[in-house]
């Protein structure tokens, strides 16, 4: 692989990217330090549920995940890790599968297992009915976390149609009808190179890592690329109205206080996708964050405390703002939201906030692990994650006012809300 | 009391922590769980909320935090600050302002605004009161309690609810007075800061706030710290260790999962060599996905999704936590209990060994790579007596010296004392 150099002064960073034959597009961080990191993704999350137009159980995207870790033989890709001392994870996204692992020692040898078990499924009837008991188990944890819960709620509350309404994980029952067959459809769509990103973070060398990779993924096999698999995202954004769905959304669990969320929908901004994004961020910061007079007034009054917070979300086809926490009455929250809302919102100097911005960004070059969060991310959104300093300093004033009159409006706006159960 | 700096540029932020302790006492815990937050609001030279978050925000985000909690039968008080590096914040000065902003915050005080210690009283009973909610969390510090009773380990290090009213603005500033200026400080430095800056710095600040620094002589004075009013660290004869029997409580909620805590003592503490021998012990029973618990629980027999034990150093507890379905309860001690004898009685492979081995050595070098996680083990050398000399590269190499026959020795004094189980309020026992 031909590996062109991308360096940028302002974070000091530097990112060396190639496309291999396959398709794959492999990025490396070279930054020094103890471990090294790698992580190879897909573009297939759980909001990805058809293959060729047929419906999916909802949670195979999470459930394959699981069962790509199953070896021919019995054994799984953690005992292999394990036997390294390299520590090894997955998870699903709405969006993405990514797999990872870290390692002070042995790097060749621990991307070899994972290139080697991403790319070797093996799916039984057994290893298949023996992942429906974890992954029951799994569900019914998220179950009981308030914070899941009134997210997930939120997200039922604000889309229609579009599958990020659903739990990454499935349930009980959608889990229950995943099949070998159901998996091999999906593993052969979508775990395609030209679908997949893999990216280093360490100082390794660049002809040490071709040549695993070429050993691991024949460019030949894969010379054919599937049409577009993506496509059917673009339905997701096109069934879905503007409106939300429902403004209100309850729950009761055993907790010890209500926690609720507000959401926002916005529509899926599809270009500038980086500037929208920033001019959101500094929009909800300035309207509820904690410096501003909204959050401190509350604060005072113990409608919100330290818990309080809020979030913008930027995917490939959906995209909505939230605030949220605990509090001992949230529907006074929602109120003094819509007045605060029906109002003129007060819109200060923008830099302050953008000064932060770039410390949250610069601090996510921290770890290993962030920063290849960031560049996969970056490669599965198609932006440059470099460009993000430059473009925070080009959003202005009003950029954010005109942000904050399209996205933080009553009437896009849902309520979820988790209510602590009544003793009996 | 010490300062430690540890520069290192492949970090873009510094943290500057600073670690009062007290010892754990009921009388204590909820008045000095309460003094962060108040302190939180605001400083001396910023003083409203407001002016102290705009003037964070200002400074690129800079990270106030705060927070309580115990290590052995001391109450950890932790003040931490996280900020962008000079490198990336052009002439602005911001390891001067950030270390200033902390001594006025930390020593610059003489009384706490009532309306802030109202509000923080109520959001304090909030935090205690919301430990319920997340039901893992909630099932470990139950067995804790339960298995530590009437000893100060039992105590919550967040406080009491019922102790909150009582706390007045005199109770509260003499508690302010015992942590902040006469309890014992350890510092620690991390990150892309300027070694001989920080330390002039902070040791200009703390002059200047009377406290006495005694550069370099830290890590001697420590030791003495440790027989201080804590008392000794590792008395060894608490009365936890005299059950002979196992105790068993049952506790209901709403729940979909029930949660399983298991609680075992050991004699072995964090003080002593033989630790080392217990940390690879609960790798190799539950310390990760190459572990019995793991492999059994959940892989073998599909009872859960997490399974998986955890050691609390200056105890020498080990703390097993599992969530599970109601109806498997029995089997599930059971298991637990039949893969914690295999451990004991050898019954472990080589392969098994030699992964937890290596996959503890790989966890211990990994936690170079985090600001947070080195402050942390450092914090926890020096109040385990064995101080900042020992390194991270030291611990590894006793790691890989260790045998089997090691493990299992320091297995024969790991005891099941207590077993804590949450489960559905519906679900028939």
């Amino acid at each position: 692989m031909d590996f062109e150099v991308i360096e940028d002064f302002y974070t000091n960073e530097k990112l060396y990217f190639a496309r291999h034959g396959s398709g794959l597009r492999v990025y490396v961080s070279p930054k020094k330090f103890t471990k090294k990191y790698a992580i190879i993704g897909t573009q297939f999350g759980s909001i990805d549920n058809t293959v060729g137009g047929q419906e999916m159980p909802d949670g195979i995207a999470h459930f394959l995940e699981h069962k790509l870790f199953e070896q021919p033989g019995g054994g799984n890709a953690f005992d292999e890790f394990s036997r390294t001392g390299a520590s090894a994870n997955a998870y699903t996204s709405f969006s993405s599968t990514c797999y990872l692992f870290s390692a002070t020692r042995g790097f060749d040898e621990n991307l070899r297992i994972l290139l080697d078990f991403v790319f070797r499924p093996y799916f039984t009837d057994e290893n298949v009915a023996k992942e429906q008991g974890i992954i029951a188990q799994e569900i019914k944890m998220y179950d009981d976390e308030p914070g899941w819960r009134v997210f997930f709620n939120l997200l039922g509350g604000i889309y229609h149609n579009h599958p990020v309404r659903k739990d990454i994980a499935g349930t009980v029952d959608s889990i229950g009808q995943i099949t070998p067959e159901t998996l091999t459809r999906c593993y052969s769509a979508y775990y395609h190179p030209s679908n997949m990103a893999l990216v280093v973070v360490g100082d390794v060398d660049l002809q040490d890592l071709s040549k695993i990779v070429d050993e691991k993924i024949e460019a030949e096999k894969y010379a054919n690329a599937p049409a577009n698999v993506l496509e059917p995202r673009d339905a997701f954004s096109a069934n879905e109205p503007p409106t939300v769905h429902s403004a209100k959304k309850e729950q009761k669990l055993a907790v010890s206080a209500p926690i609720f969320m507000l959401g926002f929908k916005d529509a899926a901004p599809t270009h500038d996708r980086m500037k929208r994004e920033i001019a959101a961020n500094i929009a909800r910061e300035m309207l509820f964050g904690k410096c501003s007079a909204f959050y401190q007034r509350l604060y005072e009054k113990g409608l919100i405390n330290d818990s309080f917070d809020t979030e913008y979300s930027l995917d490939t086809t959906f995209a909505y703002a939230s605030i949220g926490g605990e509090s001992p009455d949230p529907y006074a929250v929602r109120a003094e939201v819509a007045d605060f809302l029906a109002g003129r919102a007060e819109i200060n100097d923008v830099q302050p906030i953008k000064n932060m911005l770039i410390g949250q960004f610069l601090r996510g070059f921290n770890s290993p692990e962030r920063a290849a969060r960031t560049v996969i991310d970056g490669a599965f959104r198609n932006v440059d994650v470099f460009k993000y300093a430059e473009t925070c300093e080009a959003v202005t004033r009003d950029d954010v006012i005109k942000c904050c009159e399209e996205l933080f409006r009553s009437e896009n706006m849902a309520f979820s809300v988790i209510e602590p159960q009544k003793p009996e | 009391m010490g300062l430690y700096i540890f520069p290192s540029t492949k970090f873009k932020t510094a943290t500057i922590s600073f670690y009062f302790r007290t010892p754990l006492e009921r009388e204590r815990v909820t008045v000095n769980s309460l003094l962060p937050l108040v302190m939180q609001r605001s400083t001396m030279k910023y003083g409203t909320t407001l002016e102290l978050q705009r003037r964070l925000q200002e400074l690129y985000g800079a990270n106030f935090e705060v927070n309580v909690s115990k290590r052995g039968d001391w109450q950890i008080t932790h003040i931490c600050f996280e900020f962008v590096s000079e490198r990336y914040t052009k002439n602005l000065g911001i390891l001067r302002e950030i270390v200033s902003l902390a001594a006025d915050g930390i020593w610059g005080r003489s009384e706490f605004d009532s309306a802030y210690t109202a509000r923080e009283k109520e959001n304090l009973k909030s935090y205690i009161a919301a430990q319920i909610n997340n039901k893992r969390a909630y099932a470990q510090r139950r067995l804790v309690e339960v298995m530590c009773e009437g000893t100060p380990y039992a105590l919550n290090s967040d406080g009491y609810i019922e102790d909150i009213d009582a706390i007045t603005p005199e109770t509260l500033f003499a508690g302010y007075k015992d942590v902040f200026l006469q309890s014992p400080l350890e510092i620690f430095v991390m990150g892309d800061v300027d070694e001989e800056d920080a330390r002039g710095l902070l040791e200009f600040e703390m002059s200047r706030a009377g406290i006495s620094m005694l550069a370099g002589e830290g890590k001697t004075i420590l030791a003495n710290d440790m027989q201080g009013a804590g008392g000794a660290l590792n008395s060894g004869n608490d009365s936890m260790t005299e059950a002979e029997n196992v105790r068993e409580v049952v506790e209901r909620q709403g729940i979909s999962q029930s949660k399983l805590a298991m609680g075992f003592v050991s004699e072995v503490k964090a003080d002593v060599d033989e630790f080392y021998a217990l940390t690879l012990y609960n790798a190799v029973f539950g310390g990760g996905p190459y572990s019995k618990l793991f492999n059994n629980v959940r892989e073998k027999l599909s009872l859960a999704y997490y399974a998986a034990a955890r050691l609390e150093p200056l105890k020498g507890l080990m703390l097993v936590n599992a969530g599970i379905d109601a109806a498997n309860y029995k089997r599930a001690v059971e298991e637990i209990l039949a893969q914690y004898n295999a451990v004991r009685d050898g019954d472990f492979t080589d392969d098994e060994f030699q992964s937890a081995k290596l996959s503890t050595v790989n966890f211990l070098e990994e936690m170079t790579d985090s600001m947070y996680a080195m402050s942390d083990f450092y914090l926890r050398q020096l109040l385990s007596g064995r101080g900042v000399e020992e390194k991270v590269s030291d611990i590894a190499d006793k790691i890989s010296n260790i045998r089997r026959d090691e493990i299992t020795d320091v297995a024969q004094k790991v005891r099941h004392t207590a077993t804590y189980f949450l489960t559905d309020d519906r679900a028939p026992m």
